[in-house]
């Protein structure tokens, strides 16, 4: 190994602020991912609450009575038995024209299966609506099938052609997303996948360590300015050229050795509890209208290669301002102003353009697009092409990457002592 | 081996911290002296290529030191003023750090380092982290790095600030055994530092060289020109005041032994005594002295 790769390297890992950052990243990371598995809740048919590792096995065993395919007999047969429940007198209370189910049966009957009807009833209900109380299911008249996936395509269709106030989606766009929805395979199967479901709310968690990393980074170049070693270094042999090289992969090894330990502790956690299983499910199982054809596992994949493109983007970046800006600290302020600029801005409720900017921003970056409806289908029209926000994301810190880079070492080149 | 400064200038907003200096040093060692301010680390700064001059040109052998770069910087040992070292590495560690920057292979740095390290006594704290160094030891050690790579032009920038007495003339004896063949600046504000050691005599007043003399021969502007004054004692500051002062002891009885700088005889009774580079000194920067003193 390279002598000043080496020592580069140390200087970053050895800083007593690097220790620090790092470990407590680290805590909490192990923190954040561990809850969710500790809070975790199931109900038992009678009612009784159920956390933690007990809670999950409890899902396991709910979940298996569901597996299988979504063909369009089952979820009528699946739709019908969930309107029976309401034609047994004994079953229901009215409370004016209201219509429930008592709690018993509510317990022993919808709640193992709550999340598996609501993903039913989502294809069925109108956009930008949550039906919580699976009314829509219960009241809908049933032909011999459900006509479920053509619910679905409805809905699709509903939401290119809704007033947004901030956005109106382009015959281009259209095209895009119908393209890409054909791809879709249907029908769906179904199965246990708390872990996977779990883990895609849970990965932008991961913002946390990246700023962790940006910490640690930013003194690497304006350290040396305000220790004043900048002197002896710039004057040596090698201060102006390899000692550069040795900098920057150096702190891109120190960033990625951090991250993926942050990745193995977060993942390994909460697959380590809940299970692997599922990783083979269609990601529409979480959210029936998005229109990646992903498996589980695969959606989780690209979620965490997209942090490690920001995570990527935003250490050259920090290693850019490192080398511009006099002292760390200013280094710092930047960094954060730039991770969570959408944070303080907010998303707009009226200017498109801007809310497609601050989607870019590290903060948002780091957060899945699956879950919701809003980012499942946000895209950016250019001139003849459309981009999904992932690929749109990659683009943006890979080009990030490769722009800050020559640019850092030219600035450290031309840096003067003074 | 001709290192030649041309019009060197550098100007912060209107000031001119360095302004046009021209020098052309070949080996030998160079003794720098000037006020605080006067442009020395700035001119320093410039040598070794970690400040860009406002104007002027380093020529080494006839090429722009700017053109030959990484061949330019591969022949300099540097030890700046006031510079940083990693508080978490041990001596070692940074010497060997340094080694890899200036390209020094591996086996060579190891014994360099041990041999460099024993030179400025610090062979004993080789492994404690700097961070438990003394500002002596600091310097000690930036002096050591300086000199890793047996540099064919050696900048020192104020190498005995920190040192204790013993120290230095230590420091003088390692100057002077390393200088054969090789071009050493150093700068001081402190006369003796290099009264014994330089061959070169520089003096630099408000970014200017006003002064580039041998050594041996440097007083000869101040010969007649340096009195020995004995006056009664409240006389004293009367006369103190009028004249540039070298010295002033008290003599026995009330008398008071003023050594006058002055081109004129002082006071009638005054005798010529042998100049020294320190009232050399003293005499340049009267001024200044003066408005030290608070008089003017
Ligand atoms: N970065 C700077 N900006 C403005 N003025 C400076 C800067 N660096 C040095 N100076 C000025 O240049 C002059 C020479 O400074 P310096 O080279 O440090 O002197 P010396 O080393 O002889 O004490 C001083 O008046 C100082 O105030
Ligand atoms: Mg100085």
């Amino acid at each position: 190994m390279n002598d000043l790769f080496k020592y580069e390297f140390m200087k970053i890992a050895r800083k007593r602020m690097s220790i620090i950052v790092v470990f407590a990243s680290m805590f909490l990371t192990l923190l954040l991912f561990i809850m969710p598995v500790k809070n975790y809740i199931s109900l038992e048919r009678d009612g009784s609450q159920v956390n933690g590792v007990a809670a999950i096995q409890l899902e396991k065993e709910y979940a298996k009575e569901l597996a299988g395919t979504l063909t369009e007999e089952r979820v009528a047969k699946d739709i019908r038995e969930y309107q029976a429940l309401f034609s047994n007198r004994d079953n229901v209370i009215k409370n004016g024209n209201k219509v429930n189910l008592t709690d018993e049966i509510y317990a022993y009957y919808v709640l193992p299966h709550y999340s598996y009807l609501k993903m039913i009833d989502e294809a069925f209900v109108e956009p930008q609506i949550t039906d919580t109380g699976l009314t829509v299911i219960r009241d809908m008249q049933l032909e011999d099938y459900a006509a479920f996936y053509i619910a679905r395509a409805e809905k699709v269709e509903k939401y290119f052609t809704m007033d947004y106030s901030d956005w109106t989606y382009s015959n281009q766009e259209k095209d895009f997303w119908n393209t890409k929805n054909s791809h879709v395979e249907m029908p769906y199967e179904y199965g246990y996948h708390a872990g996977w479901k779990s883990l895609l709310q849970c990965l932008e968690l991961l913002i946390v360590p990246i700023i962790a990393i940006c910490i640690c980074v930013a003194p690497v170049f304006a350290g040396e300015y305000q220790s004043g070693a900048d002197s002896v270094i710039l004057s040596t042999r090698y201060g102006k050229s390899k000692l550069i090289k040795a900098k920057i992969s150096a702190t891109f090894l120190f960033a990625l050795i951090v991250f993926s330990i942050n990745v193995l502790l977060s993942v390994g956690i909460q697959l380590a509890t809940f299970g692997m299983d599922g990783w083979n499910l269609p990601l529409q199982i979480l959210n029936v209208t998005v229109p990646y054809n992903l498996s589980l596992l695969e959606a989780t994949i690209v979620c965490i290669a997209n942090l490690y493109l920001v995570l990527i983007g935003m250490v050259a970046f920090t290693l850019f301002l490192s080398a511009k800006m006099k002292t760390s600290f200013v280094v710092l302020v930047v960094d954060i102003l730039v991770i969570l600029l959408p944070v303080f801005m907010g998303l707009s409720g009226t200017n498109g353009i801007l809310n497609h900017i601050l989607m870019l921003f590290p903060y948002m970056s780091a957060q899945p697009v699956f879950p919701a409806d809003y980012t499942s289908y946000f895209s950016y029209p250019l001139p003849g092409l459309t981009l999904d926000i992932i690929t749109m994301r990659i683009i943006v810190y890979a080009v990030l990457s490769v722009v800050c880079i020559p640019f850092v070492g030219r600035a450290f080149k031309r840096h003067q002592v003074q | 081996m001709e290192l030649k400064l041309n019009e060197l200038t550098k100007q912060f907003g209107q000031k001119k911290a360095v302004d046009r200096m021209s020098i052309t040093m070949k080996p030998g060692v160079y003794g720098m002296l000037g006020a605080n301010g006067a442009g020395k680390t700035t001119l320093m700064r410039m040598i070794c290529g970690v400040l860009n001059p406002t104007s002027g040109d380093i020529f080494l052998d006839g090429n722009s030191a700017e053109n030959l770069g990484e061949d330019y910087r591969k022949l300099l040992g540097y030890l700046p003023q006031d510079f940083g070292y990693y508080p978490e590495f041990t001596a070692q560690e940074f010497m060997c750090y340094v080694a890899a920057l200036k390209g020094i292979p591996k086996q060579e740095a190891k014994i360099r380092t041990k041999e460099l390290l024993g030179v400025v006594s610090l062979s004993e704290v080789s492994n404690k982290k700097i961070r438990t160094f003394s500002g002596g030891m600091k310097q000690r050690l930036g002096i050591a790095q300086a000199v890793l790579n047996d540099p064919k032009i050696l900048v020192l920038d104020e190498p005995t600030a920190g040192l204790d007495p013993k120290e230095r003339v230590h420091f003088r004896n390692l100057i002077a055994d390393f200088s054969k063949d090789k071009i050493i600046i150093l700068s001081t504000h402190i006369v003796s530092d290099v009264e014994y050691i330089a061959d070169t005599i520089l003096i630099i007043k408000d970014g200017k060289l006003i002064i580039n003399s041998p050594a041996e021969n440097i007083t000869h502007e101040m010969d007649r020109k340096v009195w020995k004054c004995v006056v009664p004692k409240e006389k004293a500051t009367e006369i103190s005041n009028k004249f540039c002062l070298g010295n002033l002891h008290h003599g026995d009885d009330d008398a008071v032994i003023l050594r006058i700088l002055s081109d004129e005889i002082p006071i009638d009774g005054a005798i010529n005594e042998e100049p020294t580079l320190e009232d050399l000194y003293l005499y340049h920067f009267q001024s200044d002295i003066a408005k030290y003193r608070g008089i003017r």
